[in-house]
């Protein structure tokens, strides 16, 4: 899914002022056909792995791997359906807003510093102090440099985690 | 009226009135926070109500049960996050409202209909409990497979653009819930050799993943820096009298859904808000704002959800079955009471129902005065800067999620879905139908083969109750078909055949 | 929540709480009416090695207010003011309890993380889990909650032997709380001791498989006794058999199997676990304050009240009990 529409005109978000009211993404035909491949090719793995499922017993039928199967023949259905759509329909409207300036760095930026975080957690670091340090590079990387951005915010909300979850609601950070 | 006499002066003594307030501050509470469902404030609760007095643990329990539906709406209509999985419909016009400038309307009008819906519900409890119990005993794996067949239809009114998309979506949802054990044979399937995925993927990250994370996500990717804040704040917070008529029908229509909703083992507040927004769009006269801030919308949704309550604590208490997971934990406080639920309840112990109505008309009353009273306070978080915000959801809805089973894999998944998430909503799919499908999907195979082992396939068309769901399904499916080929031939016919 | 059909052990068994997974924890406050603080005045069990010198964890496979769970902290609670230090119980419910039981496998076998073992244990590894009761050490056997077989009120059927006989002719159709739970085993081993014909239908949970037989959907249900309690007070049901040794204290019109001449005994039972290889002194203490803790009133109140029995065998016995019972489930979920 790194097709260049998929952020859907970066480039004239980087123009000028010139057109700031509307924001809305332009539509995006490629992108449109990749999806249906996607669809489809997802509907045939599942398809397969379906058919792949293991049983203790046998017994035909309507057995676990019907249901499974079933939904995959429909996904396969509707990634034809998406594909017709795709190839006869020239203009598709779409109703999300344009990538912003930074957006590709800052949304990988925020899922990968997630990612850390919980790998972190899994390996017995104390989210207590997790969070602070989570939030303080999340703004960082969104670009506030201020104190109350960097201390006083990752204070105040480590402290209602530590009061609201550790202390009363008694879930182990 | 003896009984309620009796229930009143048990419930003004002081204890259980310690126990009401708070039971009923711990519902607020963790209602706004997304992931923290009531059941874990119900659960922590019942650690102690075990040594309280039936009246008093109950008030404690009850008022968790009834404030917590205040508080869930809250992050739904501000934040798009859903507080539990029964505000999920609620961010469908909800949260539109709230972009367009109008969260404080949206809130008051919320907490309006969630009133209307618990108050409506209680007169189920009260009146009908009998001829529900039996009705409910009816209900077996052929008619829970046509509800759940008519459920599925509402992807279809979900769908906003692309009809193709949106079922695309609701059959990932339905894949998604295939995986883990088989509901007959307990064989794994998808599960890759892994034991995590044995038991399936948790609901509570598939929502919080699918709206929260996502919303999170896709502000932080379209920011603009020289773009309007999204949501401004406050604005109005008292609805119109023509908003409040507008609302009436959506109201009553869904008060009777969630009552039949909640009477249903095994489907709740999520399942009902969903129908009832779709039914209310079907009356509508501007199905159109639907999904885009409709007032109607939002009120079908919560009106349906709330009244669900009635039904779950009727099933509860005349069946034993539980009607969501709170009221799993209030039967088990209430065996070790020694209050055996059995139809004959009723009859046994008019004290325990009266004290239990009680709680509920009394809790809904305070929570609906609360909730319009911090309107304004809670809107005007939204002043807070938008990343700061992102950070506060961001970090709630880690530790909500993890919170369900003490398990980081559970925020693990909830990150999965959020970037899952963030691709359909660029690619036009809604998350609407992702989350009806995950949540129907089991129903409808499980009940569907369970019907297959104990007759046969003919008896969905020869049962009267399975018969009748499956013609409204039916209906409900080629209405809109129909309605679609009747404008556009009106739209051709003005437009002379041009387009 | 989670309706995902989950092997409902003594959850549903023991309060017919659903299968609706709630979660949570919650502090260790008293569940019993005799909530007895922690005492500074730990008894000889605290061993010389000087064990416990801080908390332990109980760790719990189901959802916070099911009957693993109360079962659970009613232990607790009563085995803190004996081994003198706080027990924190803490639920890790999913994949069939299996994921609290690799959890607690993973953790130091130092005594301060031990879990609630309800008979899954001994169920899981017939089940393409990798569990197995020689996995653990178990410390001491704190529950049972037999099985019964009841069928609608207008059946034809009156005991064991008629139904059985009738099974034998035409296949029936008996409802449980889940695919590869106790009570579809209950409906397994009848069929593998007579030559009955059983079908079972698994639904999502103890109630809402004995509502089906109360609404005559199938021919018969297994469940635990607290399902059909109430119910057979008000002549919503009946009950053919208790698969006990004995008669059950809350069902005593009910006889049992073995008085039927079918002698089997089929009940979700429930213990305490470790991982492998505990010293030995850490052992003896924890099993010591499992069995005063057993025979302590606020313990004996809430599993009574929940409708289940108070059983107790110490680490040896157990082990080999979870052990015997594993081979027979293998034998009867894998035909």
């Amino acid at each position: 899914m790194t097709d260049a529409e998929f952020s859907s005109g970066a480039t004239s978000a980087a123009a000028p002022e010139d057109a700031p009211l509307d924001l809305t993404a332009p539509p995006a035909p490629t992108l449109e056909k990749t999806a249906a491949a996607v669809v489809l090719l997802f509907g045939v793995v599942m398809l397969a792995a379906g058919r792949a499922i293991t049983l203790r017993n046998e017994t035909g039928g309507i057995d676990p791997r019907w249901w499974p199967s079933a939904i995959a023949v429909g996904i396969i259905a509707c990634g034809a359906w998406m594909a017709f759509n795709a190839l006869t329909r020239r203009r598709g409207e779409r109703d999300v807003d344009r990538v912003g300036s930074h957006g590709w760095v800052h949304v990988m930026a925020t899922v990968a510093m997630t990612a850390v975080v919980l790998v972190l957690w899994q390996v017995g670091v104390s989210f207590l102090v997790l969070a602070p340090a989570y939030l303080i590079v999340l703004n960082w990387v969104y670009g506030l440099r201020n104190w109350k951005s960097l201390l006083l915010f990752p204070a105040i909300i480590t402290a209602i985690l530590y009061l609201v979850f550790q202390l009363l609601l008694k879930v182990p950070l | 009226m003896n009984a309620y006499a009796d229930a009143l002066a048990s419930l003004l003594e002081p204890t259980a009135l310690l126990c009401f307030v708070i039971g009923l501050g711990l519902g607020l509470l963790v209602g706004v926070f997304p992931g923290i469902t009531i059941s874990m404030a119900v659960a922590l609760a019942t650690s102690f109500t075990l040594t309280l007095e039936p009246a008093q643990g109950l008030a404690m329990l009850l008022a968790i049960y009834v404030s917590a539906q205040y508080g869930d709406r809250i992050p739904s209509i501000l934040v798009n996050t859903p507080g539990t999985p029964a505000a999920v419909a609620t961010t469908l016009d909800g949260y539109p409202l709230a972009k367009q400038g109008k969260a404080g309307v949206a809130l008051s009008v919320s907490a309006i209909a969630t009133t209307v819906g618990i108050l409506a519900s209680m007169l189920v409890l009260v009146f009908l409990a009998g001829p529900i119990a039996a009705f409910a005993l009816q209900f077996g794996p052929f008619e829970m497979f046509s509800l759940v067949v008519f459920g599925l239809t509402v992807i279809i009114s979900i769908a906003s653009r692309s009809i193709a998309k949106g079922i695309f979506a609701g059959l990932l949802g339905l894949a998604l819930a295939s995986i883990g054990t088989d509901p007959i044979t307990g064989d794994a399937r998808f599960a890759f050799g892994n034991n995590e995925l044995m038991g399936g993927l948790n609901f509570i990250a598939l929502i919080i993943g699918l709206f929260g994370i996502t919303e999170v996500l896709d502000q932080v990717f379209t920011r603009h820096a020289h773009k309007v804040r999204p949501i401004s704040s406050l604005g109005r917070w008292w609805p119109t009298k023509r908003e409040l008529a507008g609302v009436s029908k959506p109201m009553a229509q869904s008060s009777v859904i969630g009552a039949i909703v909640g009477v249903v083992p095994a489907a709740g507040g999520d399942i009902a808000g969903l129908v009832g927004w779709n039914r209310a769009k079907a009356i509508s006269k501007e199905p159109e704002k639907f999904g885009k801030g409709s007032l109607e919308g939002l009120v079908g949704a919560d009106t349906a959800s709330s009244s669900t309550l009635g039904g779950a604590l009727t099933t509860t208490l005349s069946l034993g079955i539980p009607g969501d997971s709170v009221m799993a934990i209030m039967l088990g406080s209430m065996i070790i009471w020694g209050i055996q639920p059995g139809p004959s309840l009723f009859e046994r112990r008019p004290d325990i129902v009266a004290t239990i109505v009680l709680i509920m008309v009394f809790a809904t009353l305070v929570s609906t005065i609360i909730s319009l009273l911090r309107v304004k306070t809670m809107t005007r978080l939204l002043d807070l800067n938008p990343q700061w915000i992102w950070g506060i959801i961001l970090v709630f809805c880690i530790v909500g999620t993890y919170a369900t089973t003490n398990n980081v894999w559970t925020a693990v998944q909830m990150l999965v879905f959020g970037v899952i998430g963030l691709v359909l909503r660029r690619l036009g799919m809604p998350a609407g139908p992702v989350v009806l499908g995950f949540l129907l999907g089991p129903l409808a195979e499980a009940n569907l083969r369970r019907a297959m082992l104990i007759g046969s396939p003919v008896e969905l068309l020869t049962r009267p109750i399975s018969l009748v769901l499956l013609l409204v399904a039916a209906g409900s499916l080629l209405w809109p078909v129909w309605k679609g080929y009747r404008d556009s031939r009106a739209t051709k016919a003005a437009d002379g055949g041009v387009n | 929540m989670q309706r995902r059909t989950l092997l409902l052990g003594v959850a549903a068994a023991a309060l017919g709480a659903s299968a609706c997974t709630t979660r949570g924890t919650a502090p260790t406050a008293a569940p019993g009416g005799t909530a007895a603080p922690t005492a500074g005045a730990a008894t000889s069990a605290a061993a010389a090695s000087g064990y416990p010198t801080k908390d332990i964890t109980l760790i719990v496979q189901a959802a916070a207010g099911g009957g693993s769970d109360l079962s659970s902290r009613a232990l607790a609670s009563a085995m803190e003011p004996i081994i003198g230090k706080s027990i924190i119980v803490e639920n890790r419910p999913g994949a069939a309890g299996s994921t609290a039981m690799l959890h607690v496998k993973s953790q130091p076998a130092d005594g301060y993380t031990i879990g609630f073992g309800p008979v899954e244990i001994a169920m899981l590894g017939s089940l393409n889990y990798d569990i197995k009761p020689a996995d653990f050490d178990l410390l001491g056997q704190i529950m049972l909650g037999p099985g019964v077989l009841s069928v609608p009120p207008n059946s034809p059927y009156n005991s064991l032997q008629e139904f059985v006989d009738a099974a034998k002719e035409r296949e029936m159709t008996v409802s449980n709380s889940g695919p590869g739970s106790i009570w579809e085993v209950l409906g397994s081993a009848i069929a593998a001791e007579t030559d009955a014909k059983i079908r079972p239908v698994p639904f999502d949970g103890g109630a809402p498989a004995v509502a089906a037989v109360m609404g005559g959907q199938v021919d018969a249900a297994g469940s635990g006794v607290n399902e059909v309690k109430q119910n057979l007070a008000d002549g919503k049901l009946k009950v053919l058999a208790l698969f006990h040794s004995e008669r059950h204290p809350e069902l005593p019109d009910v006889p049992t199997a073995k008085e039927q001449g079918l002698d089997i005994e089929i009940g979700g039972w429930g213990g305490i676990y470790a991982p492998k290889g505990l010293p030995a002194d850490v052992k003896a203490t924890l099993e010591d304050a499992i069995k005063q803790a057993v025979e302590s009133d606020s313990y004996r109140d809430i599993i009574t009240k929940s409708g289940n029995l108070v059983v107790y065998k110490n680490s040896a016995d157990f082990e080999a009990f979870a052990q015997s019972e594993f081979d027979r489930f293998a034998e009867l979920l894998n035909p």
